[in-house]
């Protein structure tokens, strides 16, 4: 029998709304009715050296500047579809990266969820934040990894009338530490990189 | 399907009214439907030999006060698909 279409779009409390995460007819990526569609977003956190100042005891402290910044977009896919990201500072570059989509289905589906997450920097690189995968079927943590972080899940999404989420997430980080002079910032940086793919199995 | 004869002999052949609904009978075995324009209205024709059926297309169109909407569904075999569908407010 068939599912009457939800959406366009659906959150957790609704499957009936204009805007918001799509929902999409299983893994059926051909329709021109009904396009099969998904959001990316990154969100950087960078802190950046500035420069630097004298404190009360006479002696120069570094000064910082942190920037946030999150873009969300909703994209259309005609088969499979990735999303790659970077980012970076010449102190602490953190950086998230997601794919998600909601979907009915008549049947269970399965999908591959590759995952390619990189720190780079200089000889002072450390990890300054959690850096791994998980997505919404993760259910024994994680998947960490530090400086880089590659690999893939295949997962069965199971046969749902009412729109079900799928979400996939990798966090990468990647830091390095001031100069012995904290008045002339570094030039080398503080890299992060990121690629999320999906594969219709 | 073959016409039932009239009975002409023997006991029953006295009984008139058997052989009037064979007549009235015979036509119903011999039924024509034609699907005709579709504003055209729904006709039924009888003669003696069979009876026809003009049917204006689409089964007559749409029940009054309801419209055809098309929406969007998951087929069983999880294509995207479409159903139109026969709605009225209320």
């Amino acid at each position: 029998m068939a599912i009457l279409r939800a959406g366009a779009f659906a959150s957790s409390s609704d499957s009936f709304l204009d805007s918001g995460t799509p929902v999409n007819c299983a893994n059926d990526t051909s329709s021109s009715a009904w396009p099969w569609k998904y959001n990316d977003g990154v969100t950087k956190s960078l802190e950046t050296h500035t420069g630097c100042e004298t404190s009360g005891g006479g002696e120069n402290v570094p000064t910082t500047s942190t920037s946030n910044t999150t873009t969300e977009s909703t994209e259309t896919a005609t088969g499979d579809f990735s999303i790659t990201s970077s980012a970076s500072s010449n102190l602490i570059t953190k950086m998230t990266t997601t794919l998600s989509f909601y979907y009915q289905a008549a049947q269970s589906f399965q999908i591959k969820v590759t995952y390619n997450g990189l720190a780079t920097g200089d000889t002072t690189l450390y990890q300054p934040e959690f850096m791994g995968f998980y997505d919404s079927q993760t259910t024994s943590g994680p998947i960490e990894g530090f400086p880089s972080l590659s690999g893939f899940v295949t997962r069965t999404l199971p046969a749902s009338v009412k729109p079900a989420l799928y979400y996939a997430q990798l966090d990468t980080a990647s830091g390095i530490d001031f100069p012995e002079d904290v008045c002339s910032p570094k030039s080398s940086i503080a890299d992060t990189s990121a690629t999320l793919s999906i594969e219709f199995l | 399907m073959a016409k039932i004869e009239k009975v002409t002999q023997g006991a029953l052949a006295k009984n008139k009214k058997l052989n009037e609904i064979i007549e009235r009978l015979n036509p119903l075995l011999n039924i024509e439907v034609n699907e005709v324009e579709e504003d055209a209205p729904l006709e039924i024709e009888y003669s003696d030999n069979n009876v026809v059926l003009r049917v204006p297309a689409n089964g007559g169109g749409v029940p009054e006060g309801f419209e055809e909407e098309t929406l969007d569904v998951v087929n069983s075999d999880n294509t995207a698909g479409q159903r139109v569908f026969l709605t009225k407010a209320v």
